[in-house]
């Protein structure tokens, strides 16, 4: 390829005055508007971004579905705690170990079976 | 409007955004195409503005989390046009540069209306032109995606080196070594063409 007007001896700095005045005539040209609408419609493919999470709220929400399963909990642990009474370990131990047949048997434990 | 209201407005928006208002976001695209337009079409083929005006703007909207208010929305959205300029020198890397005349029509046509648009009633300031454009064109093909990258933000639009850098998402230090090394270059092309043109006998 060869370039015309070079073979006229311009210098380095003639030629890069070319260059720029080039490079920013570019800008200047008019571009279409139907890349916009392309552009949204593969947003909308994309769909709304994730929102941010507010823990608290996630928390809340869980917790008080809970909150009927703990009273529960709660009850069922006090109920066993009236009956067994605040045995220590070591008698707990011994009790199961005498009574190994029902070891396993809550009903018993709590002397309601 | 003052450039508080702009911020505030942008702000206004993205977080509608993220809150699902989708649509929203091309209100975005509106107050910021010229923005990112003037800047795509300094560094890409005129027929390629297009499509990368979406690609930025897709890029902008999936990135949108991480943009914390921290500098103005425009900055933020510069920096995207700027790297996706250079992401696509680097898949079109080593592609041959075209002359004139096998030119994409499209893009022959813009800059032709433009030319038009702007009454060039000479010419032989039209050959000269687009002459100038063919050997921009011819020079950039021959540096690579971060030499020509370097060159137009620092060389061409004079901006700072922290200024390139920014853009780019590189270091200072990597934006100058690149810049001079890129003009280097630039000027050993330049002065072998102007060595062909005065000796073509010696090809």
């Amino acid at each position: 390829m060869t370039i015309q007007n070079i073979s006229d001896r311009e210098n380095l700095q003639t030629i890069e005055h070319r260059l720029k005045a080039a490079y920013h005539r570019k800008s200047s040209c008019e571009i279409g508007d139907q890349w916009r609408a392309g552009a949204m419609e593969r947003i909308r493919t994309i769909g709304p971004l994730a929102p941010k999470v507010n823990y608290v709220e996630y928390f809340e929400q869980f917790i008080w579905r809970l909150a009927p399963v703990a009273c529960i909990l709660v009850l069922i642990m006090g109920t066993v705690i009236a009956h067994i009474g605040l045995l220590s370990d070591s008698h707990l131990v011994q009790i199961i170990l005498d009574e190994s047949e029902n070891a396993f048997s809550l009903l018993y434990l709590t002397g309601i079976g | 409007m003052s450039p508080g209201k702009d911020t505030l407005e942008d702000a206004r928006l993205i977080e509608a955004v993220l809150n699902g208002e989708v649509d929203r976001f091309e209100l975005l695209i509106r107050r910021h195409e010229g923005t990112v337009l003037a800047i795509l079409k300094k560094h890409l083929p005129l027929h390629q503005v297009e499509d990368m005006a979406q690609e930025v703007f897709v890029r902008a909207y999936r990135s949108l989390k991480k943009y914390k208010g921290k500098g103005e929305f425009k900055s933020w959205l510069a920096a995207i046009s700027v790297r996706t300029c250079y992401d696509f020198w680097r898949k079109n890397y080593n592609r041959k540069e075209i002359s004139w005349e096998g030119q994409n029509e499209k893009e022959r046509l813009l800059i032709s209306q433009d030319m038009a648009q702007q009454a060039i009633a000479d010419y032989g300031e039209d050959e000269r032109a687009r002459e100038d454009q063919e050997l921009l064109r011819w020079a950039m093909g021959h540096l690579s995606p971060a030499e020509r990258m370097v060159l137009e933000l620092v060389y061409f639009e004079e901006l700072s080196g922290k200024e390139a850098a920014h853009l780019l998402g590189w270091s200072v230090t990597n934006v100058k070594v690149r810049t001079h090394r890129a003009r280097k270059k630039l000027h050993r092309i330049l002065k072998q063409k102007l060595y062909e043109s005065d000796n073509p006998n010696n090809l």
